[in-house]
């Protein structure tokens, strides 16, 4: 099986490096050696079962139809060592204390602002940036409690950051049910690998949780805030209710009475002080933002701005990770925390700009243009693909409005071996650590996250949404 | 203390699948039934129809009970709004509401059962309908172990026991007014086996009813079992001791003025079985008795539905 394994030149393959296993690799091969093509296909139906009984699915959105779907695993995990590791750890510690400091800035002095470092327009023209979060104080100064931030590895064996996701991430259920089902279906492998653990997530969780408390209380009670069993995260939420025991609500079930907010029980009202939310700033508060919304609560934006609930991820974080303001994050780091940025972006274009977006448009054939406040792979644009009539119609869209676009060269992501069709074949891969946010700008990161595979062959559009699938990721000590 | 929604859901999550069960039970003993020539197809699949599906009465008929079409209606058909599908999707989507207050185990045990019957598309007809007849009790049987054993006793299997037993005593009460719905309480001697013999197996209840009962009154001898009988976990009776015990529990947080009205009305619903002269004068006496108790149990069920499910 490993012998025919070729994967593609002048790219990064996570195990094979001029034809030679890399270390964090060696022990997995030579126990995958051992096994036959039927063995293989035994694990990958056992997996699948498992994901499909226990529920761990999502919903695919087309046709106005949803589809529940089990989230495509593949069997063969993604390993990197524990001295890459660190790098990652750090780089993402110190990206996100910069974000914090920016978002504490962006909503109360704006001192960046006045400093020269971003351009106020650019501010401003964010669709996620809320006005009325404005001085809004919130426990600890935290904004970012909870983040994704996407990570590639390029050509060089370096990892960049594609995208900083600060509102809802989702995935970090299927980082763990990987991690389940890896353990039944290679229990030796994981034992003589050494691999950390990652299973104590929402126990971490459920600590910010309890920190982010309005007021010290011993108890404050905390929810988790769901748009309902629609949602295509929604196992998620039930999977972190579950894990943390606290109540899963909806809107419906929550009201604000007086500037606090309380939930609907059995026995009457009860004060709810701390909601995870897993909706979008635009649907929190129907008297704010979309007045048609009935999955949020009416009211509940002045009870967090009396400071009587705090939300996670807090109001307004959409600013931060906008594609466009990503570009300074860089600047951001040296300017709120005076180092130099450990994990390095992508190059990115500023398609506002007249003259760099005339340069992305000579070079369209080797740039991938994205929308600056959509997530999920939806309005991505591949220039190496694209056809010359879709391209000219794209065109049309962005001169319209070039703020909602960037443009970045296209990055080969790197690959690594699947078990597809009875063999292993190379796929391109991204990797998404979940990193939490406590008092005192403690971040932690569990070792590992969630990595998000193209399954289609030369692909490198990793959504699930789009054809992705996932790989359980293990940080080895060698 | 649990949200309102959450009881809600735990409700019907419950009632569904002891609807489900009931359903799965009763199709498979009258399946059985037809394959002995002695009964017509109208004669084994009217009752079913009956309880579990009246509206689709007629279209059936026409078909003259046609054991494929009806299997078919009753267990995948979209149109029958009572079909076993719908049944058991509706289940799981009340189950996925509330799964942080469901364990794990009766939660992937309601999914695997939803994927079983999804794999049948609407039109579908099984090969050997016995075999998916089987597999399904005993998946519905699994299903009240694993809610039996995992579940924690608090508020949650408060209402799920509440849900439980108020669909089963109606399910109950539903397959008596059936069985004697074409027949008198003076039925000869002959017949009386095969009559109770089948609405006691769909019950459950056929060998209990021969360790237990004996003497020429077969006819009493039925009701009293399926009315009276507390040991006989079918019975009304039974079912109306059970729902008495899961509303105390659930009372204990309200006040006062609540507990004496959800009080009030299941005293009257339970006095009227309790404190009643076990014997049936009359089929007209019996009616009249079964669409009173009826009428009880669904005043009681809305009772619960306003003042735990509907409060702010």
């Amino acid at each position: 099986m490993i012998e025919n394994y070729m994967p593609p030149p002048h790219i990064w393959d996570e195990m094979m490096a001029a034809n030679e296993i890399r270390a964090p690799y060696q022990q997995t091969v030579k126990a995958l050696q051992m096994l036959t093509g039927r063995d293989m296909d035994d694990k990958n139906k056992l997996a699948a079962d498992l994901f499909m009984n226990q529920g761990v699915t999502f919903t695919v959105y087309s046709d106005n139809q949803g589809i529940e779907r089990i989230f495509p695993y593949d069997v063969i995990p993604r390993i990197i060592t524990g001295a890459e590791w660190s790098v990652i750890e750090e780089g993402i510690t110190q990206r996100l204390r910069a974000l914090n400091r920016f978002l504490k800035d962006i909503y109360t002095h704006k001192a960046i602002i006045r400093d020269g470092i971003i351009p106020a327009e650019l501010i401003i023209s964010c669709p996620h940036y809320i006005r009325d979060a404005q001085d809004i104080t919130v426990p600890h100064d935290v904004y970012v409690h909870i983040s994704g931030i996407d990570l590639i590895r390029g050509a060089d064996g370096r990892f960049y950051i594609l995208e900083d996701n600060l509102r809802t991430p989702s995935g970090v259920s299927y980082m763990l049910e990987n991690r389940e089902v890896t353990k039944r279906i290679f229990p030796d492998l994981l034992a003589g690998n050494q691999v950390r653990m990652v299973g104590n997530y929402p126990l971490l969780l459920h600590n910010v949780l309890n920190e982010m408390a309005p007021q010290h209380m011993s108890r404050p009670v905390i929810v988790l805030l769901t748009p309902g069993i629609y949602n295509s995260a929604y196992y998620e939420h039930t999977f972190l209710a579950r894990q943390m025991g606290i109540p899963l609500v909806e809107g419906r079930d929550l009201y604000v009475d007086n500037e606090k907010v309380y939930m609907k029980t059995t026995s009457g009202p009860k004060q709810v002080h701390v909601i995870y939310r897993r909706i979008d700033d635009d649907f929190t508060d129907p008297l704010f933002f979309k007045p048609d919304s009935v999955l949020g609560v009416p009211g509940i934006m002045g009870a967090y701005r009396k400071g009587n609930v705090s939300l996670v991820n807090a109001v307004g974080n959409g600013v931060a990770d906008d594609k466009a303001v990503y570009a300074y994050v860089p600047e951001m780091i040296r300017y709120y925390l005076n180092e130099e940025p450990i994990l390095p972006n992508v190059p990115t274009y500023q398609l506002s700009d007249p003259a760099v977006r005339q340069f992305v448009f000579e070079h369209i054939e080797t740039m991938v243009v994205k929308r600056t406040n959509q997530s999920g792979g939806y309005g991505m644009i591949m220039g190496p693909v694209i056809t010359e009539a879709e391209w000219q119609k794209a065109k049309a869209v962005i001169e319209k409005e070039p703020r909602n676009f960037i443009a970045q060269p296209v990055i080969q992501l790197s690959t690594a071996p699947c078990y597809i069709n009875g063999k292993l074949q190379p796929r391109h891969l991204d990797l998404r650590p979940y990193a939490l946010c406590g008092a005192g700008e403690s971040v932690q990161i569990v070792p590992g996250g969630l990595t998000r595979v193209a399954l289609k062959e030369g692909s490198l559009v990793v959504n699930s949404s789009q054809g992705g699938g996932s790989k359980d990721t293990w940080v080895v000590d060698l | 203390m649990m949200l309102s929604r959450t009881a809600d859901s735990l409700f019907w999550l419950s009632r569904y699948m002891e609807r489900a069960d009931g359903l799965i039970r009763m199709t498979r003993t009258q399946y059985i039934n037809e394959l002995d020539n002695r009964h017509t197809p109208a004669q084994c699949w009217a009752p079913v129809t009956e309880v579990f599906a009246p509206q689709g009465r007629r279209v059936l008929e026409a078909m003259s009970f046609k054991t494929d079409a009806v299997l078919n209606y009753l267990l995948f058909d979209p149109a029958n709004n009572n079909a076993l599908k719908i049944l058991l999707t509706r289940a799981r989507e009340n189950a996925r509401g509330v799964q942080d207050h469901i364990t794990k185990e009766v939660w992937e045990h309601v999914n695997q059962l939803y994927h079983i019957i999804q794999q049948y598309p609407a039109a579908a007809m099984p090969e050997n309908p016995l075999e998916l007849l089987d597999e399904l009790t005993r998946e519905s049987l699994m299903y009240y172990g694993v809610t039996d054993i995992t579940m924690p006793r608090g508020a949650g299997w408060c209402f799920i026991s509440l849900g439980r037993y108020i669909e089963r005593c109606l399910q109950t009460i539903a397959i008596v007014n059936t069985a004697f719905k074409d027949t008198t309480l003076a039925w000869r001697e002959e017949q009386d086996v095969l009559q109770w013999r089948s609405m006691l197996l769909t019950l459950s209840g056929y060998e209990l009813h021969l360790k237990n009962y004996s003497g020429p009154e077969h006819t009493q001898n039925v009701l009293h079992q399926i009315i009276y009988n507390e040991n006989f976990t079918r019975s009304v009776l039974y079912g109306l001791s059970r729902i008495g015990k899961y509303m105390q529990d659930i009372s204990d947080e309200k006040n006062s003025e609540t507990k004496a009205l959800l009080g009030r009305i299941y005293g009257s619903a339970l006095s009227m079985v309790k404190y009643r002269d076990p014997h049936f004068e009359s089929e007209a006496s019996l009616f009249v008795f079964l669409n009173e108790i009826q009428h009880a149990i669904n005043e009681l069920s809305s009772s619960i539905g306003n003042q735990f499910f509907h409060n702010a």
